[in-house]
């Protein structure tokens, strides 16, 4: 449906109620797709988003402008856009810490998301891969795990098909599909990607070459960048400050310029600055209201609602869900499973390196170009000796190396350097540009006790209780990060490095508020069909409260061994379809309810001086 | 444009050189030289007495010539990056964050990042609270009282100082190598934790930062780390991002001779090899 040929208020949908009145509340990747499929469907969508807008143009006829975004690390080390853990912080501690009864050992950056229009999405390096079959059906094809609470999710990837075809459409996605190993394609069947893959990048090539004399197979990773010029955004120039930076030029696809610039323009109206601090319930549990903090100076404010849709990233979800506890809801909303905040997930990350004689110059590119899958496919190698039935590692990206300011503070933070030698370390380079560097981002298998709940004490600087995070990885999670961590090891060694180590999750290596900094999350407002044990239903709505529609990560019901961002983007366009439409359309996936991408706009070039500090002030829509 | 300007206006024309067009050409060399060389200079927040502690304690961490061939923290002014930052909101546009996308350091027309973003209410009550402390005031008390930036360098550096007097019997800023670290390192009363972090992290930050924050001056951190700095809109084509540097010939050489060596080597281990599961049967699960 294109704006012009939509029908009223209301369209497919009798549950949601006489006026049609949306509030979306996260403006990310989940937050932004509803609010695109609910305005295009006639809905009168309001997104509310707690960050400035540092775009410029969304919504705009013209197209867009170009963005704040460039590469500044001073600004990116200061917390911006959004990602200011002195104004919002979390809190941490591990399972034995919450059995003690210690209420909190971190006050920080406890893997923080930007919050600001785009969410996660002006962080991202925008590596987006499918899940695989097994993702979606963890249990009945491995079986249980002792201490975790290992489940199916309610659909199975045919069911997501459609939707991630539609979302890579949009997203403008680049790959390479004869690459892609037959193993994934088992897993992940499909079609040719809308555009080609973006140039390789050299480390990701050495180490390709390398894995490839022992069996692997190094891959391009899918990537929502541009390629070529598409949905009115130019190619990709490579300028390295990807991953963690928003993209200067719009190369990048993502929740903003994609789905939120399409959203506006078919009239959803985005209110930047609106900290919500509740869902407001009637008698019966409805949402109805929905309560903010509007602004800098921060004025109360509330906004009627007959759809409230829930995507604020799995901590923040789970926390406004616990803030809008009422006598309705007396345990937070949604809540009566008792699971609201738990099964929280963050991914286990496992670091490979091999410091080469050669510089490898990873400052230009995308901050990866490269896939590993292998770690993927479960192995129950070592269950014999560890009683654990089955290990799962997960996507290794490749290649990938550290800005320079970062070098500089990790020469300092490594326990094996010295102050003095910083200047040689910086000229020689051994851990950035020598650097061969291999992440991997291990499955993070559910815990109950994996939570976040209301910090009694911590306040941010809205005055309200920060999330604190109750984390300790499972037993799955260490052997198979030190499985893999040893063959990746010998991996970048086999590389021809001077140097090769690795760096296993839960050994104690580095901090705890580090090691499950990962910036992915999810879990914590589960979707199944049980309203005993799961929050949300298979659309994502709240089994208390059915007018509460839950789209990011919150929902997974297990970790998956990807990057989760473009699966989110398919179950908020699945479940944002059958809000608008019926379940019954979102189960056929029909295709007339999914959307063309529409024309490609024209790309509005940069406004010669006209970008003075004044302009750039954002937060005004 | 008169000779006399004050100092407020000074660091103004120092710190953002897209306004540097409006000064003569005779007066802006005057200021640029000024600039690099009083040691006595007063910043936006700091008095000179402590500006000279700070730029000996910079420059001992990151030492220039004739301790080390580069230019070092001295050289690049990050003295008067961290002393910006503490003063702020002293300035007419307070220097928090820079703007964007371009630079125009490889072209692209004008600077942006030399226009500062307007902060709002939020921000300006967060970035006072970090940089002036709580000062007793319940808005910037959301998590109890905050010790400022401002606070903590300025006892920070005068304890510096007394404790080299004290023991040393000089100013720190006259020590030599061995004095600094005698008392970063051991003197009692010299070595302020919290203090020493946050300053070593900030020099860190005014070495290898964008030029417009006040320090890395002439973008001296980014050249003898090879660092390109941000590079839009130019960027990088498909040669430079795929193969080597044309200068790196010899050590991808070394590099793969050494796997050669390795794999060699390393037959018998398994723990390298394609993914046991893979091996046995094309699908798992």
């Amino acid at each position: 449906m294109r704006p012009g040929t939509r029908t009223p208020n209301c369209a497919g949908n009798p549950e949601v109620g006489s006026r049609g009145q949306v509030v979306v509340i996260g403006s990310g990747a989940g937050g932004a797709v509803a609010a695109w499929v609910l305005a295009e469907a006639g809905f009168e969508v309001t997104v509310l988003e707690k960050g400035k807008n540092y775009f410029r143009g969304l919504g705009d006829a013209a197209g867009l402008g170009p963005p704040v975004f460039g590469g500044d690390e001073i600004r990116d080390a200061r917390g911006w856009p959004g990602m200011d853990a002195f104004a919002e912080p979390r809190t941490l501690r591990s399972q034995g810490d919450a059995e003690d009864g210690v209420a909190r050992t971190f006050t920080g950056d406890v893997n923080l998301l930007p919050g600001t229009v785009g969410g996660g999405t002006t962080h991202w390096d925008a590596k987006v891969p499918r899940f695989w079959k097994l993702d979606l059906a963890l249990r009945s094809r491995l079986g249980p795990v002792e201490g975790a609470d290992v489940v199916d999710w309610p659909f199975g990837y045919d069911d997501l098909v459609p939707y991630y075809e539609r979302c890579e459409a949009l997203l403008g996605v680049a790959g390479d599909l004869a690459a892609t190993p037959e193993f994934v394609l088992e897993e992940a069947p499909r079609g040719p990607y809308p555009l080609p893959p973006n140039p390789p990048m050299y480390a990701a090539r050495v180490f390709q070459e390398s894995a490839r004399q022992s069996g692997y197979q190094v891959h391009p990773a899918p990537e929502a960048i541009n390629s070529r010029p598409y949905d009115a955004r130019p190619t990709c120039n490579n300028c390295g400050y990807c991953s963690r930076y928003g993209c200067p030029v719009n190369a990048r696809g993502g929740a903003a310029v994609t789905f939120l610039h399409r959203a506006m323009r078919a009239g959803a109206r985005l209110v930047t600055r609106a900290m919500v601090t509740r869902i407001v319930t009637d008698a019966k549990g409805r949402a109805t209201h929905v309560e903010y903090l509007s602004g800098g100076e921060l004025q109360p404010a509330t906004i009627a609602a007959d759809v409230v849709v829930l995507a604020a990233s799995a901590v923040e979800s789970a926390r406004i869900a616990l803030l809008s506890a009422c006598s309705r809801h007396p345990d937070g909303l949604g809540n009566r499973s008792g699971r609201v905040g738990r099964t929280l997930c963050f991914h286990v990350s496992t670091f490979a390196a091999a410091v080469m004689p050669q510089r490898l110059h990873s400052y230009r590119g995308r901050a990866a170009s490269h896939f590993m899958l292998e770690p993927c496919v479960p192995t129950r190698d070592w269950s014999g000796v560890t009683g654990v039935p089955w290990l799962r590692g997960g996507v290794v990206e490749v290649g990938g190396s550290s800005y320079l300011l970062d070098e500089a503070k990790l020469y300092d933070e490594l326990p094996f350097f010295r102050r003095a030698q910083h200047k040689q370390l910086m000229r020689s380079s051994p851990l950035r540009d020598r650097l061969l560097g291999l992440q991997m981002l291990g499955e993070d298998l559910p815990q109950l006790a994996n939570r976040v709940d209301l910090d009694p004490e911590v306040r941010d600087v809205y005055g309200l209780p920060v999330a604190r995070v109750t984390y300790s990885w499972h037993r799955h999670e260490k052997l198979a990060s030190l499985y893999w961590g040893l063959r990746l090891r010998k991996l970048c060694r086999d590389a021809g490095s001077e140097w090769a180590f690795f760096y296993p999750a839960g050994l104690g290596l580095t901090r705890a508020e580090e090691a499950v900094s990962t910036r992915h999350q999810s879990g914590t407002l589960r979707m199944g069909p049980d309203p005993e044990r799961s929050v949300v239903d298979a659309f994502g709505r709240m089994h208390d409260a059915p007018n509460v529609v839950v789209t990011d990560g919150s929902v997974f019901p297990t970790s998956g061994a990807f990057n989760p961002t473009l699966t989110i983007m398919a179950v908020a366009l699945r479940s944002a379809t059958a809000l608008a439409h019926g379940e019954a359309a979102a189960r056929s996936a029909d295709a007339s309810l999914l959307y063309n991408p529409g024309p490609l706009e024209r790309h509005r070039p940069l406004p010669e001086g006209q970008l003075s500090g004044g302009k750039a002030r954002a937060g005004s829509a | 444009m008169a000779r006399q300007l004050d100092r407020r206006s000074f660091l103004h024309l120092c710190g953002d050189f897209s306004l540097l067009a409006l000064a003569p050409r005779a007066l802006l060399a005057d200021l640029l030289r000024e600039a690099g060389r009083d040691p006595a200079r007063a910043g936006a927040f700091l008095p000179a007495g402590r500006m000279q502690v700070l730029r000996a304690l910079c420059a001992h961490w990151i030492p220039g010539p004739p301790d080390d061939p580069d230019p070092g923290a001295a050289e690049a002014g990050v003295a008067d990056y961290i002393d910006l930052l503490l003063g702020s909101f002293e300035l007419e546009l307070p220097r928090v964050f820079a703007g964007g996308p371009f630079s125009n350091r490889d072209g692209g027309g004008p600077n942006h990042f030399s226009r500062w973003l307007v902060l709002d209410a939020l921000e300006e009550r967060v970035w006072r609270t970090r940089i002036e402390g709580s000062l007793g005031r319940p808005e910037r008390e959301w998590n109890g009282p905050v010790r400022g930036w401002q606070d903590i360098y300025t006892t920070g550096l005068d304890a510096l100082d007394a404790a080299s007097r004290r023991w040393l019997r000089q100013p720190f800023a006259e020590l030599g190598s061995g004095g600094r670290s005698a008392v970063l390192g051991w003197l009692p009363g010299g070595a302020d934790d919290a203090f020493l972090e946050l300053a070593f992290s900030q020099t860190l930050e005014g070495m290898y930062g964008p030029p417009e924050y006040g320090g890395n001056r002439g973008r001296v951190g980014w050249s003898y780390t090879r660092w390109p700095g941000d590079h839009q809109p130019r960027a990088y084509g498909y040669d430079e991002i795929a193969d080597p540097d044309p200068d790196q010939a010899e050590a991808v050489a070394r590099a793969r001779q050494r796997a050669r060596e390795r794999r060699a080597q390393g037959g018998q281990d398994a723990s390298g090899d394609a993914h046991p599961e893979l091996r046995r049967e094309p699908r798992s699960g």
